[in-house]
């Protein structure tokens, strides 16, 4: 099981905080996503991923790997002042 | 009698002498307002031409300057910010403080472009404006009054522009309050307060006339439209306001944390955006005049009041180890009625807290110790006790106790809530910028190194030029009078639309090479002269539209250039030097994160790249080839 | 009759700001601004500042776009004077009135209180034949 934590965008559209989901990469937690909350698995392509504070960049994208009780962020892009 | 044949400007200027109570009005051509068209350009022209060297920000002789833009009282979209310039208390330096309140639209409803006010009142003093002149009324009565009671107290009908307590008391960081926006930064309110002046208010009811009238209404409905469409401008700045770049900046590393030592805060979920809206939000709200609706609402001792934006939260949350978001709530409110920067103030605490932790100042501050913030805040504006020392600001304490490696400042104005040990460019910007310590006036590149786009935080590649381009396209947003937020919608949507798809990779790795591009762009004057496509920039149109002056993309950055090189020759003549480009040691000699070489900021470096696609020389002064192609006379 | 199109209103509350009457109403949970017939005068300065140009009107609607006073019908009860929003008409008592154009908003709010129909609102329309804005 891993952590999904929802920010921005996401915890607008989809109002948890967080959720647990059986995942073995990235790409899985996208579709996971996509079928708990009824959307596209694209609309899905519009946040930023981290696993355990880690941007997906610096790992394998959505083919990262990933383990029991790994933390994925789910991050906005955003601007301020 | 000084008119305009442009559209959008009243075409008077009035100056103030505080002195000797007498108005005159100061001159301006139209041809002068085509090269420094409002706001921060406008006042860096007047400033530039009546302040030649050093002198004393609480003296006489220093010049407050408010300035509109064009574009105010327009019907664009975000327009009614206005500028107020002055010599900082803090930097002895040019600054210029933005502010999205109504007291811009106001002076130029009454006639007036800009109003400046120079030497010192006798008595407490208030300044009515309206289109029949200029009135010094008696603030006696005005005077210890928060920002809020002090609008409400004066009697004129009309917009207000007051300082409360800590501008009175000469904080070197007291900011000047239109409504409930400030004029934050620069400690422009300790200079009205020097000069006895607790505040104005204008009153006026017509608008000038644009250009084309027909042409403007179309460009401002559609863009409009474009910013509520926009996922920043139309969707996480109404939901989340600022807040919602804490979980961000905490992803990326760039979350100031215990006094810049950390760029990833533990509890950062508390204090974010997300907990913000959820548990604390009333609703949102915003300036008059904008569509995109940041401004939070939330409740301080039971009363609606307004809310905090990121800078705050950070600097008042991570950064002292804070996760009580009630509490940055209500010193949020508490610093906005004694009238003063929370940026300038939050680092100055947090400066003194590890000053406290190393023994080098017993002063009872402490990271995550939030009892005796309120108290310290209230002491800081009446200079009480330890107060008076932190509303010096942290490099005077720096100075006094030493600690000047983590004293997070930059010419004497401390940094925003970024750790730029996170995004080089960033750095960059804090350490050059004009005004001090600002992410803004820095060209904010860490919308390019994570927020927004994710260019390689860590590399010098580009990064001057890309610093300079921003730089230069915010100077000249802000002059023509609209909020930096509009820019967002530069980067088009759909290199947003999927930040880690295979097109948004490439591009990333791609854009610092533009850098490149615009180092040769920058050489050639007449390059970019169009429009830019989908309403990407349309504040050049709607300029055109509302004056009739020739404007594009290429022009737009130009005036921008022109804005910011003037600052720099003003700072000059101030006695800046290189010395002063520089960062506090921590952020260019201690690493970030341990394992990560790069985790620091190769300041010398990125500073020498700068001096040299600008066109300065290597004391970092304009070059004479600069101003004269710019048009600036010496 | 200017009335605010509540799908296109953003909420940003510029019209409210340069309204001379006070008649916009903020309906603050929903977000969106209404004009107050009672208090509107259909001077249209909403109209033409609305950053949405979400304020609308009927095809056939005028606007004041000067206003003179007949000298000869002046009695200078000094009401008009009083009205004005913006201090556009000068005058004493029992003597003539004469606007001051460069502080006239054209706002028509003189015209309604004179009693001897001695001003005179200039209409113009605020679309011209081929449905474009004038205003």
């Amino acid at each position: 099981m891993v952590t999904v934590k929802l920010f921005g965008a996401a915890r607008i559209n989809f109002k948890d905080k967080q959720v647990e989901l059986e995942a073995s990469t990235v790409k899985e937690v996208l579709e996971k996503l996509a079928a708990k909350y009824g959307a596209p698995v694209k609309d899905f392509k519009q946040f930023v991923y981290f696993v355990n504070d880690v941007n997906i960049d610096k790992l394998k994208m959505y083919k990262t790997p990933l383990s029991d009780g790994d933390v994925v962020m789910v991050i906005s892009l955003g601007s301020g002042g | 009698m000084s008119k305009t044949k442009l559209g959008a400007y009243t075409g008077k200027i009035i100056k103030i002498d505080l002195t000797n109570k007498t108005v005159d009005e100061y001159p301006f051509s139209d041809e002068e307002r085509e090269l420094y068209i409002g706001g921060k350009i406008m006042a860096a022209k007047i400033i530039y031409d009546n302040i030649k060297s050093k002198i004393d920000p609480f003296s006489p002789e220093n010049m407050i300057v408010i300035t509109t833009g064009p574009l105010n009282t327009m019907g664009s979209p975000c327009s009614s910010r206005f500028n107020v310039s002055t010599i900082s208390p803090l930097t002895g330096f040019y600054t210029s403080s933005n502010c999205g309140g109504n007291f811009g639209m106001a002076i130029k409803r009454a006639g007036y472009d800009a109003v400046i006010i120079v030497g010192k009142a006798e008595q407490k003093t208030y300044l009515k404006i309206t289109d029949d002149g200029v009135e010094f009324k008696d603030a006696t009565e005005l005077w210890g009054l928060t920002t809020t009671e002090a609008q409400q107290k004066i009697p004129d009908k009309g917009d207000k522009f007051v300082i409360g307590p800590a501008g009175e008391n000469l904080v070197r960081y007291a900011c000047v309050v239109s409504g409930e926006r400030a004029a934050g930064r620069g400690g422009v309110g300790a200079v009205f307060g020097s000069k006895n002046v607790k505040g104005l208010v204008a009153e006026g009811h017509k608008a000038p006339e644009p250009y084309d009238k027909e042409g403007l209404r179309k460009v401002n409905e559609k863009w409009t439209r474009v910013l509520k469409k926009h996922p920043t401008t139309g969707v996480q700045l109404p939901e989340l306001g600022t807040a919602a770049l804490v979980a961000s900046m905490h992803a990326r590393n760039l979350l100031a944390t215990n006094n810049y030592r950390s760029g990833k805060y533990e509890h950062f979920e508390d204090i974010s955006g997300e907990t913000l809206r959820d548990d604390y939000l009333v609703r949102n709200t915003g300036c008059t005049t904008c569509p995109i609706r940041c401004q939070r609402v939330v409740k301080v001792e039971g009363k609606e009041v307004k809310g905090p934006e990121v800078e705050t939260i950070g600097l008042f949350g991570s950064n002292i180890l804070n996760n009580d978001m009630q509490s940055i709530l209500d010193w949020n409110y508490y610093m906005d009625e004694l009238g003063m920067d929370t940026i300038s103030c939050g680092n100055t605490i947090s400066f003194a807290m590890e000053l406290n932790e190393k023994g080098m100042w017993d002063n009872g501050l402490s990271f995550g110790k939030i009892d005796n913030i309120k108290e310290t805040i209230e002491d800081i504006a009446y200079r009480r006790g330890i107060g008076d020392e932190l509303a010096e600001g942290s490099k005077r304490l720096a100075l006094k106790y030493g600690g000047m490696e983590f004293a997070m400042q930059a010419k004497g104005m401390e940094l925003a809530a970024y750790e730029p040990r996170g995004a080089v460019g960033h750095g960059l910007g804090y350490a050059i910028s004009n005004r001090g310590g600002c992410h803004l006036n820095g060209g904010y590149l860490v919308v390019l190194e994570g927020l927004m786009m994710s260019v390689d935080p860590y590399t010098t590649f580009g990064k001057a030029a890309l610093c300079i381009m921003f730089q230069d396209l915010m100077e000249a947003c802000s002059a023509g009078g609209n909020c930096l937020f509009t820019t967002y919608a530069f980067l088009p949507s759909f290199l947003l639309a999927k930040p880690q798809g295979a097109v948004t990779t490439v591009v990333n790795k791609v854009f610092t090479k533009v850098g490149l591009v615009l180092k040769f762009l920058f050489r050639i004057p007449t390059a970019l002269a169009f429009h830019l496509p989908g309403y990407m920039l349309p504040h050049t149109m709607a300029i055109r539209k509302a004056t009739g002056i020739h404007m594009n993309f290429g022009r737009f950055l130009r005036l921008g250039e022109r804005g910011y090189n003037l600052e720099r020759l003003i700072d000059v003549n101030l006695g800046l030097k290189p010395e002063d480009d520089d960062l506090p040691g921590r952020l260019k000699d201690e690493l970030q994160i341990p394992t990560e070489p790069k985790s620091k900021v190769p300041l010398e470096k990125l500073i020498k790249k700068y001096y040299r696609t600008r066109f300065w020389d290597k004391e970092g002064r304009p070059t004479k080839a600069l101003l004269k192609r710019l048009k600036i006379k010496e | 009759m200017f009335f605010v199109n509540k799908e296109k209103c953003v909420d940003c509350g510029y019209c409210a700001y340069v309204c001379p009457f006070g008649s916009l109403i903020h309906h603050v949970e929903d977000k969106k601004w209404e004009i107050d017939p009672a208090k509107c005068k259909q001077c249209g300065i909403c109209f033409s500042s609305c950053i949405a140009s979400a304020i609308e009107c009927d095809k056939d609607q005028q606007v004041v776009e000067k206003v003179t006073i007949n000298e000869e019908a002046c009695i200078g009860c000094t009401l008009c004077g009083r009205k004005c929003p913006t201090g556009a008409i000068s005058g004493m008592l029992k003597g003539k009135h004469v606007v001051i154009e460069e502080k006239c908003i054209h706002c028509g709010a003189c015209i309604d209180v004179c009693r001897k129909n001695a001003i005179v609102a200039h209409k113009k329309p605020v679309y011209n034949e081929k449905g474009k804005r004038n205003v």
